[in-house]
């Protein structure tokens, strides 16, 4: 007790020696307000108006019309379906994929570490730098893959070409499609291989003891640990999905024409190639609540259903 | 006699499966790797040999990168580590603090903060760069280092605070509390007891939000200019010419990558955390 | 000089809707160890914490040399502690982990280096200062968090389990060196525990408490030899005790859970009617109830049962003998050579180690 008087006396005040923690917080709240609230909510406001900066007009309040626009237009439900199959097909590939390798991976043997390491180059590129690659690779004339799949099956495929692919949808699109599944893929497999980690080792050997038929042991072993893995996964993918553009850009340019014009990129396209800010600003919203709403559901969903079965 | 025999057999055949699947999980990786070693491998070729041999440089040449570098490669990735250092810098130093206030105090409303955290990963950036462009444009901070600094230093914070939180998380609270009972004041706990002890947690939180930055495109692409812009934007710059040298591209993005490749090793154990922003760990 | 160093007055905490404390008060006098006493989970943490000023109560005070201290920051309460979790800081070396109260209060560094050195000197561990803390063992450790604390020089040592987790023969050591320890230091000492054997050892006085509240207070020997409930004789002790259930029917008739086969002395019949209740629990501990093949004179309960083994431990022998399903536990110096398992024996309680419970409610009648 002296000692402490003591430093009272010579600091002369009862020194506050805790710091109020809304201080703490509030620099980074700041630059969140300053660079993240404050333009979206700002953005509801120009999407109101009609605003262009490059063509020097006044901005002009029009109320909900680039709203009504926007849901009326074919342009905008074109693009929409066109990122629904983009999502689908990419999503399907790449939890396909992943869990083939999972599997694949099940057991733990030497180097296994290494190997899961240099597997997860393709996603922490940038996306930049592995389109640009594709881009060589899948060159219509020169590139490696059409020159092996000439000397194959004698038919070069125009991947950035409006051709249809044998799956239905254009080659260009399909080349997005792969090139992002190859990018993302050892994602999704590093988080499956992360949740089947989980499984304890005893469960392990003992289905090995007991020689379980691959089908029962992936039923009863694996995808218990898998499923919630998936769950979170599956959310993360969905959500970035939708934010594609990086790999589009370089790839095709959302076209030709529009054949890859994904949704960001046709946001991209409204606002910064026709100059249109309040028509771009619109459709961000409209996918904003979309993507909001969409992932609050599919998180319940699949919580739900991942925790309703392990329990 | 016969028991042995079928045991040995039926382990010889154990062992080929092993060492089988083990060649199919090798030959995956390799096949899957084949464009990054293909923009190695590019990137050491001549012009002449850019469509053929595909596997292999017959005539290995250092030329790429001379043409890269006299092309405005040296500055893009100058900037690119001016904008990324400056960005994480910020973002570290303020999720730091806002990090320790979330882990320790029973701060009002702070799920709905950390919600609103992590719903910024929800959104697309599109819909966020038309505005910030807007006023970035009437600012007069497009195309400054100082604003894209800034936006990066917004686009890493949410990763930043939940990572670190994650690793105070860890810290017992009991350490702070015998600090506050031996006399010491929150900064001193702050900075030369808790900090410490998660430095490797802080070091990996930094190097997922580097990677981040270097990695990012579209608000490179809007709000740099011409003296400012980072590799990404340089590498997506290249693409409209017609006839170029794909080895002075596959140059930049060796350069580009390499430094990438190198943390992924060094960031092993923090790998999970960091991809689920920290809410997953092993 | 105040006679209480430390009082604690009607404190309440509730976490999450959960009632961690309810209206426990006591007091500490100057110099003497006190002990609380109680199973994990019973909020003795959260008290301790509460002391420290670590944590806040929802209602009460605490006193501290007759200064209201709920205001009081930590520092300034004039208490040290030593966590359960023993919270040392693992960045730093053993020496900064001493030395961090005195660099707290801006000592300078001869100060530091001296008084450092004596410490460990205290608690022999001088040859370790330069380690980094998270490279001891789990004596060392402890012993680190101790020096911590003294290094404090805080008038109330607050120690939270200090002897959890050890392994017997380290607990074992501590607690003579404790013992050394506290008469060297002189302070006041408040210790937390759930193992009824420390508290009864080591304290000059001890809390009962259990989910938040006070059970019992008292001088070790009072509260083992006038348990406010049966269970608390239990806990005590392990359930290492012998008890007799008796019942008084309406015609005035006692029987027994035993059978009939059982010598209830009329001096304890009668202690049995004077307390009027309608069920007892009759208890002896394991010193106060003999086992032989014939045991002439029992002045309390004797029961014939069969001899069931013994536990050899050195000093003694815990014999034990059973009857149906009823096992009786005694302790004594020697053992009767030539008993074999199974073979009769006799059974006797005596009467002035005998405790009275009431059946119902488990409470203590005399």
């Amino acid at each position: 007790m002296q000692e402490n008087l003591r430093v009272l006396e010579k600091t002369g005040s009862l020194k506050k020696k805790e710091l109020n923690p809304w201080f703490m917080i509030l620099p980074a709240f700041l630059l969140l307000l300053i660079l993240n609230i404050f333009p979206l909510i700002w953005s509801l406001g120009i999407s109101f108006y009609r605003f262009s900066i490059i063509i020097k007009e006044i901005p002009r309040y029009v109320g909900g019309l680039n709203y009504i626009n926007i849901l009326t237009s074919p342009e905008t439900w074109d693009r929409v379906i066109r990122t629904g199959i983009y999502v689908v097909y990419s999503i399907s590939l790449q939890f396909g994929l992943s869990l083939l390798v999972t599997l694949l991976l099940f057991e733990t043997f030497r180097g296994k570490r290494i190997i899961i390491t240099l597997f997860m180059i393709p996603f922490m590129i940038a996306p930049v730098a592995s389109a640009l690659i594709f881009r060589y690779l899948l060159d219509e004339n020169l590139g490696p893959v059409n020159s092996l799949l000439n000397s194959l099956i004698g038919y070069k495929p125009l991947w950035f070409s409006t051709d249809i692919s044998p799956l239905g949808i254009p080659y260009a699109l399909l080349t997005v499609i792969l090139v992002e599944t190859w990018i993302w893929t050892p994602f999704v497999t590093f988080l499956l291989l992360a949740g089947m980690s989980a499984i304890p080792q005893d469960l392990v050997e003992q289905s090995r003891a007991d020689g379980l038929k691959f089908r029962y042991k992936f039923r009863y072993v694996i995808l218990p640990y898998i499923k919630p893995m998936m769950a979170i996964a599956l959310i993360f993918r969905f959500m970035d999905s939708l934010k594609t553009f990086d790999s589009v850009y370089i790839l095709t340019a959302g076209g030709p024409g529009s054949t890859t014009e994904l949704i960001s990129v046709y946001i991209y396209r409204v606002a910064f190639e026709r100059w249109d800010f309040g028509s771009a600003t619109a459709i961000s919203y409209l996918v904003l609540v979309i993507v909001i709403f969409m992932t609050n559901v599919f998180m319940r969903y699949i919580i739900g259903v991942s925790s309703g079965e392990k329990g | 006699m016969k028991k042995a025999s079928t045991y040995s057999k039926a382990l010889l055949q154990y062992r080929i499966k092993r060492y089988l699947r083990f060649a199919l999980i090798l030959l995956i990786l390799i096949a899957y790797l084949i464009p990054v070693y293909e923009m190695f491998v590019l990137a050491f070729k001549s012009r002449t040999e850019m469509y053929s041999n595909y596997f292999i440089v017959a005539q290995p040449t250092l030329d790429n990168f001379k043409e890269a570098y006299e092309h405005g490669a040296y500055s893009a990735i100058l900037n690119s580590v001016i904008v990324t250092a400056g960005g994480v810098s910020i973002s570290l130093i303020l999720a730091l603090l806002a990090s320790y206030a979330f882990s320790r105090y029973p701060v009002k409303g702070k799920n709905l903060l950390m919600f609103y955290i992590l719903s910024t990963r929800m959104m697309p950036p599109i819909a966020l760069i038309i505005p910030v462009y807007i006023m970035f444009f009437n600012l007069g901070l497009k195309g400054t280092y100082g604003g894209l600094v800034l936006a990066y230093a917004m686009m890493t914070l949410p990763l930043s605070v939940w990572m670190i939180k994650s690793f105070i998380d860890d810290v017992p609270v009991d350490i702070d509390q015998a600090a506050l009972l031996d006399g010491h004041s929150t900064t001193y706990i702050l900075f030369k007891i808790v900090f410490p002890m998660i430095a490797p947690g802080i070091a990996a939180s930094a190097a997922f939000a580097a990677i981040t930055v270097w990695n990012e495109f579209l608000f490179a692409l809007l709000l740099s200019g011409i003296e400012t812009k980072p590799t990404s934007v340089l590498l997506s710059s290249i693409r409209g010419e017609r006839g170029f040298n794909w080895g002075r591209v596959a140059a930049i993005e060796v350069i580009y990558i390499l430094p990438i490749i190198a943390l992924i090793f060094w960031l092993q154990k923090y790998m999970l955390r960091g991809l689920t922003f920290g809410t997953v760990r092993k | 000089m105040r006679e209480y160093i430390l009082e604690v007055r009607n404190i309440s905490k509730r976490r999450g809707g959960k009632v961690i404390l309810d209206n426990v008060s006591f007091s500490v006098r100057r110099g003497e160890v006190f002990v609380i006493l109680g199973p994990p989970g019973s909020g003795k943490t959260t008290l301790l914490k509460i002391i420290a000023g670590l944590e806040a109560q929802d209602l009460g005070d605490i006193v501290i040399n007759g200064e209201v201290v709920n205001t009081f920051p930590p520092y300034m309460r004039n208490v040290a502690m030593v966590f359960e979790t023993l919270a040392l800081y693992t960045n730093m070396t053993v020496f900064e982990n001493i030395a961090s109260p005195l660099i707290a209060i801006k000592k300078d560094r001869e100060y530091i280096e001296k008084r450092v050195r004596e410490i460990a000197s205290l608690l022999r561990i001088e040859q370790i200062l330069d380690r980094r803390a998270d490279k001891l063992s789990g004596g060392e450790r402890q012993r680190v968090a101790i020096a911590r604390a003294l290094a404090k020089e805080a008038d109330i040592y607050l120690l939270d389990e200090p002897f959890l987790n050890l392994d017997a023969k380290i607990r074992y050591a501590l607690r003579t060196e404790f013992k050394k320890l506290k008469s060297i230091v002189g302070k006041t000492i408040i210790l937390s525990t759930s193992d009824p054997h420390d508290a009864l050892a080591l304290g000059d006085r001890v809390l009962l408490v259990n989910n938040g509240r006070v059970i019992q207070e008292g001088v070790p020997v009072n509260i083992y030899k006038a348990p406010k409930s049966i269970s608390i004789a239990r806990y005590l002790t392990g359930n290492m005790v012998n008890e007799i259930f008796v019942a008084r029917d309406s015609k005035g008739e006692i029987t027994s859970n035993i059978g009939r086969d059982i010598y209830i002395d009329p001096r304890v019949l009668d202690t049995i009617v004077k307390f009027g209740r309608s069920s007892l629990i009759l208890t002896n501990y394991i010193d106060s109830c003999i086992i032989d093949r014939h045991i002439v004179e029992c002045d309390g309960v004797k029961i014939r049962g069969s001899f069931l083994g013994y536990e050899f431990r050195g000093s003694e022998y815990l014999v034990y003998a059973r009857k149906e399903d009823f096992v009786f536990k005694s302790l004594s110096r020697k053992l009767a050579s030539d008993l074999n398992i199974g073979d009769e024996v006799d059974v006797c309680l005596t009467r002035d180690g005998m405790l009275f419970f009431d059946g119902e409610t488990g409470d203590f009648l005399g």
